[in-house]
This record gives structure tokens, sequence and C-alpha cells, in this order.
């Protein structure tokens, strides 16, 4: 402690506990919810926890797809962000350890991405996934020829994962990263000889290890809490997602609503992402932090 | 950024292509291609099987910009994004400094703050409107037996200051874990020596510790507006459904609502154009006015 | 169904035969937005089940889809890219789109050529008469519901109103006695465009739109801000500046809310609002007409919402053949009837109705036969149905501005002509797709 100011270190802790029941009131009552039994009435904001939030999960649990939709959602986010980690961590070396034509060229078509996301292109990217061969066939349509190529990708992972991958953010956070790396690095490479593979593999990788855990974190995420995009995709109710599983417990016309069960299904969607932020989040702070240098 | 470059390089120029393929092609594919029919689409008005397609130059744009709606919408967009990026950050710095003060590096606080940001923007607006709904909120029923008037259904402002509040929610816990780290990071001396000088705890603040943060703050500015651009139909949707009268009627929420509700493609397509052009012209001007004033120590 | 043991026997030779089965068995996708969690969804499937059970030729294979919304999107996705199902169910604003696409066959053909022969003037009119273009019946009604007055009794009781109103005068007067009585909101509606704007055009005989609301023609312009609804927007401006009238949102969970917690004591809403009311509601309820206005001899048919069934083109016969069995297999009466009973829709054909009749239903609910008859009253050209394009961003516009009526930010002309302004340049740009 640099000094003892007791008004101050007061203020501090007003603004911390003000801070943490604004962010944690939505969720306090989303527990409060999924804790009422079938017949509570509505609710006020001296509702106390009810006795069924153990069985409520365990309803929302045992519900007809949902296992299989966590299932579903975890292949979906884990491929979302294994894609992209590959193929950004690539793109991002060719473009700041090489000088090639077209350089930049390159560098503005991953850059432009960032600017128009997947809800605003939904419709023309799902021909594209129904017919993946669709971008080839309509180019040698234009010569006059019908090669009547076909190939869906429809109700599949790689339907739900592919598209979500074409996006930039990956390349640029390693892009970043890479222009902090020291330069004496690459040079010490060149002098032993090594080839430019080998710096990635050997010096490059391990240096980035904390990027791509901070990377691993911030794509599973987006990857988990896709919506419009599986509920397009996918046709056959073992495919879905369970953010979809949480939206079908909403009614969609003057019906009657479960409100415990939804709760108690959003708890279990938000669960995973929720874990996944607060087991890795040293690793994720450390890797954004660093390549800010 | 491009100013930015690698002094020590690797020779090769068909390497660099093999090493950029797999993404080239990703997005040729899924993104430029369906991008490119998305563009084509704003200068057509067709039916949603494209049956019918009728060019029209750039009626689109026009009847956009002959509206005097749409130029509501921008303003709506621009004074939500304002809204969203200052109460996340501030809020977010806030909580940093007094949590660097009083806890210092405590791994419990950053995680009890830190979990919002993995809620999914769907289910956030859905916590959200139980806890604010003029009819069956909990706060909302609370506030009225306060006699506190709070009607987002009818008061555009009410409105607003929901949704800013739910995409915030959602943000500041992001921007606390950079702010957070930030701080950890100065080094105790510079503020020793600050206090040794005499310099209280809010004038080191202003004086040290906000310039050392320039250079994250600026990532966050940069992406809390892209998030507040973009990211936040999922809100409007489930919360305000972008009234009353329109006040909360952000772009994206109407690119999403022509396009995907209405199917009136070219309009939305033209929407999408627009509101890309936007975001590029702010993040242009942040990386031109004010990177420029960061300190990358 | 036959009897439990012949049942079994059917199921075991089945299973034996499985694979076999599989291949004569053909498959009819149906896309729908009733979520398999609540209970509209668990009765379609128990239909599809039932229908399955039947016969072993077709297998009708549900999908929800999600939201209305989700539901048509995805479907024009999928006829782009040539997957699309037999059967989606589009529900009022997308029904125009799809009615003017190529991209259906009129059910009335295929039902024909399957051999099956529907009296169609056994259909219950205003309900048919939304789907049918060019002596064509376009699609088959699913769901259908209209809008009825909801209200309290216990209330009503408590504040003296000894008759429910029928005119909006009466409704007026009761709405006084209530706010006398404490109550913070005497009068709500919900979804407000349908029931506080074009459902008051149709019972008053008003036009929404030129051209029969677009029924003749796309090519047509908004016309109600010329009409009486303009004087009808006003009174309830006055009531809200009187508290007689709360406005909880344009969706139906808001007035549900306030109408279960007794803010709200009369409750303009969907006639298919009664599951949700009957599980909720904890005081003694009822429901009635619309109210008409007290000068008006001739209320008209009031105007239907819901979903109907299209059939998507590009498919084989057997296909085909499988959703008309289907369809005729779901109009039955009895299944027609199982359906009001469990849906709280009302029944498509006359025949379901007088089933329903018979069998006392409407002795026990009373209310379930009121959409009925207000449906069933004499149309006029305003009260057939309304066909405008872009329906979705129109109903948008129209929801924003009475907001504005309703926090006094514009008078009711000022509104109504500005949803006018607003709304004709879409139907224009939609009928030029359609030409």
């Amino acid at each position: 402690m640099i000094e003892h100011t007791p008004r101050f270190d007061a203020a501090c802790w007003l603004i911390l506990a003000i801070g943490l029941v604004a962010i944690f009131l939505p969720v306090y009552y989303a527990f409060v919810i999924a804790s009422q039994p079938d017949s509570a009435q509505s609710l006020d904001l001296m509702t106390p926890p009810g006795a069924y939030l153990w069985e409520n999960l365990r309803a929302a649990w045992t519900k007809d797809d949902l296992q299989r939709q966590l299932l579903n959602s975890t292949v979906m986010a884990l491929g979302i962000t294994a894609g992209k980690l590959v193929i950004s961590l690539l793109s991002a070396f060719a473009i700041t350890y090489f000088r090639f034509r077209f350089r930049m060229v390159a560098f503005w078509a991953i850059f432009i991405t960032l600017m128009l996301p997947v809800e605003v292109r939904i419709v023309p990217t799902f021909e594209v996934v129904a017919n993946v061969a669709r971008p080839l066939t309509s180019i040698i349509s234009l010569a006059g020829i019908d090669i009547g190529l076909n190939f869906s990708m429809l109700d599949t992972y790689s339907g739900l994962i592919l598209p979500l991958i074409a996006s930039a953010t990956a390349t640029f956070l390693f892009r970043q990263f890479f222009l902090v790396v020291p330069d004496g690095l690459c040079e010490a490479a060149k002098v032993d000889g090594a080839s430019p593979m080998r710096f990635f593999f050997d010096i490059l990788l391990p240096m980035s290890i904390t990027s791509i855990a901070a990377l691993f974190v911030i794509l599973f995420i987006y990857g988990w809490n896709q919506y419009l995009w599986p509920l397009l995709v996918t046709t056959q109710a073992d495919m879905t997602t369970v953010v979809i599983g949480v939206a079908r417990t909403l009614p969609t016309d003057n019906a009657d609503t479960r409100w415990n069960l939804t709760m108690a299904t959003t708890l279990l969607a938000m669960a995973p992402p929720v874990l996944v932020v607060v087991l890795l989040q040293r690793w994720f702070v450390r890797g954004l932090v660093d390549q800010e240098k | 950024m491009s100013g930015r470059d690698k002094k020590v390089v690797f020779k090769g120029r068909v390497l660099p292509w093999l090493l950029l393929a797999p993404q080239l092609a990703v997005l040729a594919v899924f993104f430029f291609w369906p991008a490119g029919e998305g563009i084509v689409q704003a200068f057509f008005l067709s039916d949603p099987f494209f049956n019918t397609m009728i060019f029209v130059g750039f009626d689109n744009f026009r009847d956009l910009v002959t509206s005097p709606e749409y130029w509501d919408s921008i303003r709506v967009t621009l004074v939500f994004s304002l809204a969203t990026t200052a109460t996340a950050m501030g809020l977010a710095l806030a909580l940093a400094v007094a949590a660097d003060r009083v806890l210092h590096g405590s791994m419990v606080l950053r995680s009890l703050v830190i979990w919002p940001y993995a809620v999914a923007p769907a289910i956030a607006g859905m916590l959200w409107l139980f806890l604010f709904h003029p009819a069956f909120g909990v706060l909302a029923l609370a506030l009225r037996e306060l006699g506190i008037d709070w009607d987002p259904l009818l008061d555009g402002t009410d409105a607003m200051v929901l949704i800013v509040a739910a995409a915030a929610w959602k943000q500041v816990s992001y921007n606390f874990v950079f702010f957070f780290a930030g701080l950890q990071m100065i080094p105790r001396s510079l503020i020793e020596a600050a206090a040794i000088d005499g310099a209280g705890p809010l004038r080191r603040l202003r004086d040290i510790v906000l310039p050392l943060l320039s250079a994250t703050s600026f990532f966050l500015l940069v992406m809390n507006v892209i998030y507040a651009f973009f990211d936040t139909f999922g809100i409007v949707d489930a919360v305000t459904e972008g009234g009353p009268g329109g006040a909360t009627r952000i772009l994206v929420y109407k690119v999403y609502k022509d396009g995907f509700q209405a199917q009136d493609y070219g309009s939305s397509a033209a929407q999408s154009i627009v509101l890309m052009a936007i975001v590029i012209v702010l993040t242009f001007l942040q990386f031109r006015y004010v990177e420029r004033r960061v300190n990358y120590a | 169904m036959k009897n439990g043991s012949i049942g079994l026997f059917v199921a075991g030779a089945m299973l034996a035969l499985s694979s076999t089965t599989a291949l004569a068995t053909t498959q009819v996708h149906f896309w729908h937005a009733f979520s398999p969690d609540i209970k509209l969804g668990k009765v379609l499937a128990g239909y599809a089940e039932a229908f399955n059970a039947s016969q072993d030729d077709y297998e009708i294979v549900l999908t929800y889809k999600g939201t209305y919304d989700d539901t048509i999107n995805a479907t024009i996705a999928a006829v782009r890219a040539g997957k699309q199902p037999a059967i989606a169910q589009v529900h009022g604003p997308a029904v125009p789109t799809l009615i003017f696409s190529d991209a259906v066959v009129p059910v009335d053909q295929v039902m024909a050529d399957a051999g099956y022969t529907i009296e169609w003037e056994r259909f219950i009119e205003p309900v048919m008469a939304m789907y049918q273009f060019e002596g064509k019946q376009m699609a088959m009604p699913f769901n259908t519901s209209t809008p009825l007055m909801w209200y309290n009794a216990d209330a009503f009781e408590k504040a003296g109103v000894a008759e429910v109103p029928a005119s909006w005068d009466d409704l007026e007067a009761a709405a006084r006695k209530l706010k006398d009585a404490g109550y913070a909101c005497p009068v709500t509606s919900s979804w407000q465009e349908w029931v506080v704007l074009k459902n008051y055009t149709f019972v008053e005989d008003q036009p929404f739109a030129t051209k029969a609301n677009g029924m003749q023609d796309p090519d047509a312009e908004l016309t109600f801000n010329k009409t009486r609804f303009v004087d009808h927007l006003d009174r309830i401006q006055g009531w809200i500046k009187d508290g007689l009238y709360e406005y909880q949102g344009r969706q139906w969970t808001g007035a549900h809310q306030a109408f279960y917690n007794q803010r709200c004591a009369v409750m303009l809403e969907s006639s298919a609002g009664f599951g949700g009311i009957s599980q909720n509601a904890k005081f003694d309820f009822s429901a009635t007409l619309l109210p008409v206005e007290a000068d008006n001899e001739t209320p008209r048919n009031s105007l239907i919402g819901g979903a109907g069934l299209f059939l998507m083109k590009g498919l084989d016969k057997p296909v085909y053949d499988g959703a008309a069995a289907f369809f005729n297999f779901l109009a039955s009466p009895e299944m027609q009837y199982d359906w009001h009973q469990n849906s709280g829709y009302v029944p498509i054909t006359v025949d379901a109705y007088e089933l329903a009749k018979e069998k006392g239903y409407y002795d026990e609910f009373p209310h379930q036969e009121l959409a009925i008859k207000q449906l069933m009253r004499a149309p006029s050209d305003n009260t057939r149905g309304i066909r405008l394009g872009y329906m979705v961003q129109v109903d948008e516009i129209i929801n924003e501005e009475l907001e504005n009526v309703w926090s006094m930010k514009k008078s009711a002309q000022e509104a109504a002509d500005d949803m006018v302004r607003r709304g004709n340049p879409l139907l224009s740009r939609f009928a030029k797709t359609v030409e």
C-alpha cells in the first residue's frame, strides 16, 4: 500500500460492490426462475429461490435432444476454434514473415471480412453450403457448360463449421503478436540455416502458446453462441445446437411457456462457455495483453 | 498499421501462397462468393426466390437516403454505439481501478466479473427482459412500487437505456479483463515515485495510469465499436424490437429485419453496404486520429 | 385405429421388415414452427405419429425450424438450393410472398391428382379465402385464430359492470368503472397492428387498402388513414390519457402477464390465447366478441391470424401423394375437432364445427365457439383478407407509429398518415416483383 486513503478505498469498495451486484442480478433471477415449481405465480424482486432447481435442471438435462445438442455445440465450437487457429496461424505467418507480390492485396482481402458479419450474407452463404461446388459451376456455366457438380454440406458438421471459419479476427491477432516477436529470433534462425517452416514450428509456435490460448477462449465462445447459422443449415433434429435448444423452449404463438424449464435449459447452455472463460482466464488475459506491447 | 512491418523476413515466393491457401480458399468460397452475391442484390429488386430480378441501379440506396426514418436510424445507431462503448469502457475501467487498488490480483474477483462475456447475446437480452419488462420484469415492478416512471415500451429514452445497459453488461466483463491486466503490468515503482512526489490517487490515475493504458484502451475502443454496430441485434430483437416508434431501431437490426424477416433482399443488401461503409470509415478515423495519441510504450 | 393386438402385430412386422419398409416408405418432410417442447408441438407430433402408424406408404418427417420467420427463411433458402421440404408452415405476413412465387404447387391440384375429392365449400370461408389465388387453393389452413375480447369476470363484478360490453362505447363506460374500482389498466391489447388496426377495419367494414386490400391485385395502396379507423385511434389515445388503456408491448407476453396479475381487466387478444389464460389466470375469466361501433348494424367477419401449410414445387409425385394423404387425414372432422380442443385454434371445416357442437363442447367452453361465429359473418370486399407485400415491414411501421400515438408524440391522424406514407412505397416495390 502506497498510502492510506480510507475515503478513496471506501469508494473503490463501493464501486466494486455495485458492479458485482449489477453483473450478477440478471443471472440471479435466472436461478430464481429456474428453481420455481411449475405452479409458481409471477415473481417479484423479493421472491426467494425455490427448491426445484435440481429437479428443473434434471428435467432440462434429460429432455429429448439436450445432450445431443450439447455434443453438437461442443463439436461445432471446437471445430470452429481449431479450424480458425490453424488457417490463421499459417496466413499470419505468411503475411508477417514474407515479402511477396500482392502481399497487401492478400492482407486487405482478409481484413475486409471483419466488416460483413455472417448474418448479413446468410442466404447466399446457405446456397454455397447446399452446394459447395456452386461458385465453380456458376463460373463455368458462364462459358455455357453445365457440369452438374453437386456437393451438399447441409446437416453436416463441416456445413456448421466452415462458413464460420471464414473471417479474419484470429489472423489479425496473430499478426499483431508476430509483429512484436523480436527480429533477432528470425535472424538467428536464418543464420542457423533453419527453413521457414522449421522456424515456425520450433520457435514461433511455442512462443505463441498464450495467444493461442486467448484465441481459443474467444473463438470457442463465438462458436458456441451462434444461433442463426445453425438454425438455417441443420434440418435434422440430431444436428441442432444447444442455443437453438434454448430458443425452442420459448413459445411461438400464444402457447404455454414453462419459464422455469427455459431458464434451467439456459443455465445448462451457458455453463460450458462460462467454464471455459473462467478456467482459462489466466491464459486468456496473458495472451491478449502480451500482444498489446 | 501498415507502417509496422517486419525488418527481417524469409525468402520465398511459393511458400507464402501455400501458407495463405487454406485461409484464402475458405474465404473465397464461404465469404467472397456469398458476399459478392449479396452486393449484386443491392442493385436489384427481386422476389426472394429470384424468379424475377429487376435491375434498379442505385434505387435501393436512393430510397434509403431519402427516407427520414433511415437517417433517424443512423442517428440512433451512433447514439447507441457511443453510449454502449462509453458505458462498457467507463464502468470496466472504474471496476478495474477499484479492484487493482483494494484487491490487487485476485483471480476470484476476476472470475466473478468475467463470465457474462460468455453469454450469448440473445440469452443476455432475455435475462434483461425478465428484470425490466414493464409488465413482468421484477425490477420494473419494483421501480413502479417506488413511484418511478419506467416505461421502455413507450418512452424512447428508457428503451435506449435498457438496450445500452444490456449490451454494455456483456461487454463490461470483457473490457474489465483487459484493463485489469493492463493495470497489473504498470510497474509499482512508477506509482510509488509519483506518490512520493505528493500526487494523490486520482491525480496519479490521470497523469500516469491512464496514459499507460492508452494502447489497451485503443484496442478496446475498436473492438467495442464493432461489437456495438454488429453483434447487438440479438439484444434489440429480444428486448425492444426497435421500438418504441423506432427509438432503438439500430442499423444492424434493420438489416436483419428487412432481409431476414421481410425478405426485402435488395434493400437489406443496400443497407449492409452502407453499414459496412460506416464501420470502415469509423475504423479508419479511429486509426487516423485516435491511434496517434496512443502510447505504445 | 385398429385394436391393440393388431397394432402390436403390425409393429412387430414393421420392426422385422424395417429394412425393406424403409425402401418402400416415401418420406414427406414437413417444416414447422411449433417447438416440440411446448404443447402445440407435442400435439402436432402426435398427429404425425398417428398418421405414420395408420399406413405404410408415407412417413411424415417433422422438423422444427424455429420461429415463423426462421421457418420461412429456411424454406426460401432451401428452395433456392433445391433442398426444399414438401410441406412448410407459413404465417400470415409471408403468405403473399409464397402465393405470388413460382415455388409452390396449389393444394387443390395436388389433392385432386392424388385422387381425393374435397368439398372445398365445406371449409370456413374467410379461413380459406386467405389462401385462394386465381381460383386455386394455394395452401391448406392449419392453425387459425382470430381476436376476441377476454375479460376478468371477477373484476367486472367488483367494478359493477353488470353487462358485458358489446360496443366500443360500452367498453369505454366499463373501463371508467374499472378504473374507479382501482384497476390501473382497464383495457389492453396484444398484437396491436392485428387487433387495434386490421381487425377494426374488418369488423367495421372499412377498407385497409385499395383493390380489396390487395386481394384483387397487390399493386394497391393503404387507405385506412381516410376511414373511421382514425377516429378509433383517436379514441384509444384519449383512453390512454384518461388511464383507461395501457400499452403492453407489440407481442402477447406483456398483455398476458398484465392480465394474469390482474393489472389489466380486459384484454383484446387471439382466441388461441385460451391455453395460456386458462393455465395462468387464477380468477373467473371469460370472453366475448370483439366490440363494434354502436351504429354498426352489420358487423363483418374478423381477420384471421396463424399459418397455413404450403406445398413446395419440384418434388416427386409420391411425395405429393403422401402430403395429400396427410392433409386429408388432418382435415377429417374428428382430427379438426381434436385440434380445436387441444390447440385452441378454430377448426377449418363446417363439419368439424358441427361435430364440436354435437358433442356439446361449447356448453363447456362457450368462448371457443365465439371465434367461429365471428369468422362466419358475411364478408365484404373489405374483409376477404389482406394480400400485400413486405407486410413484415409494413406491420413494423404500423407498430412504430401506433407507439407514437400512445406516447402522445403524434395525433391519430398524423400517425395514420405517416403509416400510409411509409408503407405505400413498400407495397409498390413488392408489386413490381410479382408483375
